[in-house]
């Protein structure tokens, strides 16, 4: 981009061109006063402070509106420009209820600043009248209050609500003297199309939006500010945890704009639900159980019951009959500690997690492909692909902050997106073409995509013959793989498959987005070795902005993959098999280990009931309500003989276990997440542990010790430093270096600054190679009795299995419960009413929960989220495995859906 | 002085919306001749008229519309602005009423011109009267082929929308009738990007007032020349004046431009100030605009004389106070109208206006201090200096001026209290 030069208070600056004046001022330090400007909307110019003069113009001119150019002579503030700040401030403060004494934002406030910095006289125009005491949109809701008497109309929240989020939900109603800002008709907000991301609350300058909850509880300048890393999705947004230093209790989270990745965006789980932290259900003693019921231990009771146990399991059964479930929860530390107990002190590589239910195929399929199985991509090079193809991901539900990347990336940059998913999904509103493929019919649609691409000759010959295998493989696959074809398989007209295959073909740079849609299948490593070829068929692998890019689940489920919380590899994806690597593990932890692959999770609780699996240590997991078919998972939590359940709650696990150990959660520990961009950030303790809680790897650590397998750090960094030692794609990485703004793996070495995107100029694996892939039909197909296909999924207000998000009231205000989403035809064929309980059946089992009749979900089609206990979609998955990466197929089975009788 | 009918010769000679008796007179003969010249000719003749806009800013129509012709692609629109909602403002209605065809032929040319296929026609919601000819007009048009696809058998495709304005001041400013067109809230925008090039639906747009494309067709019509001969220097052509407050006879004048002064014009047309006093003060340009007094009132009627005088011409709606009444008083009949027409957007107008209201009733009230007038002085300038659109820029002008030239009117106001 051009540079241009000019001059500000006669100080030459170079800025590149189309950088605003106040822009290219903050940037040498120069802070023009302003009360409406934010980098993430457009000026609006609506305060009228940030004024400048510039030589040769007349009068004043707006600087957050006007860009720099060549010569430009800016004089920002002279005698003439104070007074008139000043007017303006005290025209705002007689318009303002001062109330700075009581106000939580007395200390972070613009308007406060600004007042002190002209001297602003906040009567010298008259106090404001007080407007009589009404309700406003937000007096109703648990998250937000609006205090329109504070309220200085900058439009900050309206415009961030539009431009940013685009919820559109906030908007000014009255005119002069009554102006404010509402909802439509004034509704409730959260009855609105609010998504309680807190941008508005975050964005006004004048508090006149606030954290409800946190209202009196300390004014911002007396609270700690920690940063951490959000422990909810695996965006890895930059938080700011507000702690009263006395209660050392979480007041408010807030984040910094410009931080990466979410440049100070948040969703409604990083904003709103933190409350877990400080829950009086959070477990704060080890407790063991006896006679059926769990009593207080000491830690010694605790640590020495279970070392004892599983020695005696071990000497017993072998060390293959231990099993352990390591978390995505937990931070990178813990992770590494947990698999090197596995390995190194118990024996065996029985350790797995939940990537196992998430993203075990993109691992197994991206590998195979291109040799590495993680997001080819930056979270913000999604914003500038020419077009981005979301298909299996709700991403402004699941992964919001992300969705809003690619939000801006439509909106702003022209970008065209398609939205292939069995839902309408709320992005199918800013999609050029939306499609709506029947649950487990990826391949058939990618295929045809695929066959459309080469007839039309639209493919990129020159990327396939440089840095690719195997295309003359592809080709008699899809040859007779037509769009007509295609569309008997996924209802899908074969006129609009064929616009899905131009529309990705023919950018200069194509973005894949995917998640559980795409993965959670029988067939979901056959769907990530579709994506592959069609990103390879088209050339968009190895640069910026193109890519397949797999969204991660959990806050560290990329991190827990990257430390080897896996059965067939050591950390950094370094095979169990291989013998070199068995080798330099046996020297690098001082013991002998198995060279044998263990168990999956699936496989462990199904060994279980094989009697093979005798005890299983269960850290951070929740496997009694995340796994499919809960009521045989259920059963073999029963039966298993010792289970260890390391945990924040008494968790639905927990209380199949014999032991309970209180652990500490993420932020009340310091380690490391590594986020879906493969973003190694630091997650910083800011409160301090219930009771006698512990932080997971200190727990893991004592245990081994006292199994005799001695295991002690001085702090996570000192951990860091170990994994750097046998992690080449991490070698790099020190707690120092990823301070303030993390790096992204892989970084082999201190110097490496990171890699942005992968597979430049080379794959991992070396050539890109194509997997010729057959359609093949789900695990299960409706039929008479099961008529439709239930699929399951996350929503945007809770996560997982809701053990952290149904603790916070704004959460539960506008996401009490379950439901199942039908349509509204087949919702009148079975007479079943909107909100009504209605029975869903499958071959598994049998849950009651609420119809939410719809038109975003197709005939035939069911929809359930599986955070609820109440109501259980996973009692009703199918656990079905994908026979290469042994994921179970939550997204589809058959179903039936009953009205309840109603009692008379 | 006398009347120079250019625009308005037609008007009360046909029975709108008869378009015989517009054809009859001249009628659609520029439009014909605009399609025979093409659209980038009809830009240079409106350029070379050298005609600027009569809506209140001045700016020059054929560079306006060259810009939106520049964008060659995708929708386009024009806006013919009848808002005409400013103080002492009544000479589009005369147009809009007595002969709509010729205004409808310079939205056509306007349109054929910049390559605008939709059109809109924004009209004062109190003027009932009018959307209903309007509305009678747009079906007239259909049926006589002046509106839809092929117009005269041309190429041209052109469709025109009637819309009644929300009835807000601030929508005559055409960021804020933007806003109102698209459903928005009328407030005002800020520029840039200016309607050439982000406009209606973040499209190119034309907004032109009303006898600004009436003058147009007249253009056309009567050839580039002969359109210069009228006026003045720099500004050719005639202007449609209206004269109201404290004259004998309020009305709406068509003028050319310079042929008389200021003070002649209240004389000869308005027949005198009503009570017969000598006049106190003249608002030349509608009520936003300075007052002039005295020797000032002996400008002639061009806009750059006017504005040597310290005013300027605006809407050219003149407003004329006699003497006898106080200039708080004055000021107060007018703030009492913008104080509540402020769209709110920016600080300084949302606030200032109101503050400035309060103030002077409190003056008038005889409640009022020295540091009242100079708060006065202050959020006035504030506002002026500051502001985004010409409301904010403009409402505090009149007050500005009155303190400037009645000093002893506001002091006697004050006197009152300590007296």
């Amino acid at each position: 981009m051009k540079e241009v030069c000019f001059n500000i208070d006669g100080t030459k600056v170079t800025a590149p061109e189309g950088t605003t004046i106040l822009e290219a001022a903050k940037g040498v330090g120069i802070d023009i006063p302003n009360l409406c400007y934010d980098s993430r909307v457009e000026p609006a110019g609506t305060c009228r402070m940030c004024v400048v003069q510039i030589e040769g113009r007349p009068g004043l001119t707006i600087s957050c509106n006007t860009p720099v150019a060549e010569g430009m002579e800016v004089c920002t503030e002279n005698a003439e420009i104070a007074a008139i700040r000043r007017t303006v401030l005290e025209l705002i403060l007689s318009d303002h209820r001062v109330a700075c004494t009581s106000c939580d934002k007395d200390g972070a406030c613009r308007l406060q600043d600004y007042a002190y910095r002209y001297q602003a006289d906040e009567g010298r125009f008259g106090l404001p009248e007080r407007r009589p005491v009404k309700p406003n949109y937000a007096t109703n809701s648990e998250g937000i209050l609006y205090d329109p008497d504070k309220c200085i109309l900058c439009g900050l929240c309206v415009r961030y609500c539009e431009e940013v989020q685009k919820a559109e939900a906030l908007t000014f109603a009255g005119r002069l003297g009554q102006i404010e800002v509402s909802t439509a008709f004034g509704m409730d907000l959260h009855e609105s199309t609010c998504v309680l991301c807190g941008g508005c609350v975050e964005i006004c300058p004048a508090g006149s939006m606030l954290d409800r909850a946190a209202i009196g509880k300390g004014r911002e300048k007396d609270l700690t500010r920690t940063r951490t890393t959000c422990a909810y999705c695996g965006v890895g947004c930059q938080l700011d945890l507000l702690t009263d230093p006395k209660t050392g209790r979480i007041v408010k989270v807030t984040s910094e704009v410009g931080c990466i990745p979410n440049n100070g965006n948040m969703c409604v789980k990083g904003k709103f639900a933190m409350d877990f932290v400080g829950s009086d259900k959070r477990l704060t003693t080890p407790l063991i159980k006896r006679n059926g019921k769990f009593e207080e231990a000491t830690w010694e009771e605790a640590i020495e019951f279970v070392a004892e146990r599983l020695k005696q399991i071990r000497s017993e059964f072998g060390a293959e009959s231990i099993a352990g479930l390591s978390s995505a929860k937990c931070t990178n530390e813990d992770n590494y500690v947990f698999q090197k107990f596995i390995r190194a002190c118990i024996g065996t590589n029985n350790v797995d997690h939940c990537a196992r239910l998430c993203h075990a195929s993109t691992v197994a399929g991206l590998a195979r492909a291109f040799g590495s199985g993680a997001m080819t991509n930056s979270i913000d090079e999604i914003k500038d692909a020419g077009c981005i193809f979301i298909i299996g991901s709700n991403t402004t539900e699941a992964h919001p902050v992300i969705g809003l990347y690619v939000k801006e990336g439509v909106m702003k940059n022209g970008a065209e997106l398609l939205v292939a998913d069995p839902r309408r999904i709320d992005l199918a509103r800013f999609a050029k073409l939306y499609i709506a493929q029947k649950p487990g019919t990826d391949v058939a649609l990618i295929n045809a995509m695929m066959n459309v691409i080469i007839s039309e000759e639209i493919y990129d010959k020159d990327f396939i013959s440089e840095r690719t295998e195997d295309f003359e493989k592809l080709k008699p696959i899809l040859k007779d793989f037509t769009p007509e074809k295609a569309e008997a398989i996924t209802t899908i007209p074969a006129e609009k498959i064929r616009a899905a295959a131009r529309i990705y073909a023919k950018a200069d740079t194509a973005s894949i987005i995917y998640s559980m849609g795409i993965t959670q299948h029988t067939t979901g490593t056959d769907n990530v070795l579709s994506l592959a070829n069609l990103a390879m068929l088209t050339g968009n692998v190895g640069k910026a902005s193109a890519g397949v890019n797999p969204l991660r689940g959990q806050n560290n489920v990329q991190g827990a993959c990257d430390l080897g919380a896996l059965p067939n590899v050591y950390p950094g994806y370094q095979s169990v098999e291989d013998s070199q690597l068995q080798t330099k593990f046996e020297s690098a932890w001082e013991q002998k280990l198995s060279g044998r692959k263990g168990l999956t999770v699936v496989e462990m609780m199904h060994a279980i009931e094989e009697d093979k699996i005798k005890a299983l240590y269960i850290m951070g997991e929740n496997p009694a309500l995340s796994d499919p078919n809960l009521n045989r998972t259920r059963k073999s939590l029963e039966k298993v003989d010792f289970l260890v359940s390391q945990d924040i709650f008494l968790s639905e696990t927990a209380e199949y276990a014999d032991v309970v150990l209180p652990s500490v959660c993420f932020a009340e520990k310091d380690g490391t997440f590594t986020n879906t961009e493969r973003r190694v950030q630091r997650v910083r303790k800011a409160v301090t542990p219930p009771g006698q809680a512990q932080s997971d790897w200190e727990i893991i650590c004592e245990v081994a010790t006292k199994m005799g397998y001695p295991m002690a750090y001085g702090g996570a960094d000192e951990i860091m430093d170990e994994i750097a030692t046998v992690t080449p794609i991490y070698g790099g990485m020190s707690f120092e270096r990823i301070d303030k703004v993390g790096l992204q793996w892989p970084c082999p070495d201190k110097e490496h600054p990171g890699t942005r995107f992968l597979h430049e100029g080379t794959f991992k694996r070396g050539k890109g190679k194509f997997h010729p892939v057959e359609y093949k039909n789900p695990d299960e197909l409706p039929d008479e009795n099961y008529p439709f296909v239930l699929t399951t999924g996350r929503q945007l207000y809770q996560f997982h299995t809701g053990t952290m998000t149904r603790k916070s009231p704004v959460i539960n205000q506008v996401s009490p419960t379950g439901y199942v989403e039908i349509h509204t035809d087949d919702a009148a064929g079975l007479e079943i009413s909107n909100g009504e309980k209605v029975e869903v059946i499958t071959r598994r089992g049998k849950v009651t929960t609420l119809a939410r009749v719809t038109g975003n979900i197709e005939k035939g089609w069911l929809f359930m989220p599986f955070h609820f206990r109440e109501g259980p979609a996973n009692m009703l998955t199918n656990d079905a495995l994908d026979p290469t990466a042994k994921i179970p197929e939550f997204k589809v089975c058959a179903a039936a859906v009953n009205k309840m009788k109603q009692p008379v | 002085m006398k009347e120079i009918k250019l625009l308005t010769r037609r008007v009360g000679t046909y029975e709108p919306p008869d378009l015989k008796g517009y054809e009859a007179q001249g009628g659609l003969v520029a439009l014909k001749k605009a399609l025979a010249m093409g659209p980038e000719s009809v830009i240079d003749e409106i350029k070379r008229a050298g005609l600027v806009g009569r809506g209140g800013a001045g700016f020059p129509t054929g560079p306006k519309w060259a810009m939106v012709a520049g964008e060659k692609q995708g929708q386009k629109y024009l806006i013919c602005n009848a808002e005409e909602g400013e103080v002492g403002t009544f000479k589009d209605k005369v147009l809009l009423d007595g002969d709509p065809w010729l205004v409808l032929e310079g939205i056509l040319i306007g349109a054929f011109a910049v390559g605008a296929e939709k059109t809109y026609i924004y009209i004062n919601g109190e003027y009932d009267q009018t959307i209903e000819l309007w509305d009678r007009l747009v079906v007239e048009a259909r049926k006589a082929g002046l509106l839809g696809d092929d117009i005269l058998g041309s190429k041209l495709s052109v469709d025109l929308q009637v819309v009644k304005s929300k009835g807000l001041y601030i929508t005559g400013e055409e960021l804020a009738l933007i806003s109102s067109l698209e459903m928005r809230r009328a407030a005002s925008r800020l520029k840039p990007p200016y309607p050439t090039e982000k406009g209606l639906f973040g499209r190119p747009t034309v907004v032109n007032n009303v006898e600004t494309l009436a003058n147009v067709p007249v253009i056309l019509a009567e050839g580039v020349e002969a359109y210069r001969r009228l006026g003045v220097e720099g500004e050719p052509g005639t202007r449609l004046f209206s004269l109201s407050g404290d004259v004998k006879k309020s009305g709406v004048y068509e003028l050319e431009i310079g042929s008389g002064t200021l003070a002649e014009f209240i004389e000869e047309f308005g027949g005198g100030t009503a009570g017969g006093r000598p006049i106190k003060a003249v608002q030349p340009g509608g009520g936003t605009s300075r007052f002039l007094a005295g020797d000032s009132l002996k400008c002639k009627l061009t806009a750059r004389a006017i504005l040597q005088a310290g005013s300027g011409i605006g809407t050219a709606g003149v407003i004329v106070y006699e003497e006898g009444k106080s200039a708080v008083d004055i000021v107060k009949g007018l703030i009492e109208f913008y104080g509540f027409e402020s769209c709110g957007r920016c600080a300084p107008c949302r606030i200032g206006v109101v503050r400035i209201k309060e103030i002077i009733d409190k003056v008038f009230g005889g409640e009022g201090t020295d540091e009242d007038l100079e708060q006065l002085r202050q959020i006035g300038k504030a506002c002026v200096a500051v502001s985004t659109c010409g409301m904010g820029q403009a409402f505090p002008l009149p007050v500005l001026s009155a303190l400037e030239l009645f000093p002893q009117d506001f002091e006697a106001a004050i006197e009152k209290v300590s007296a």
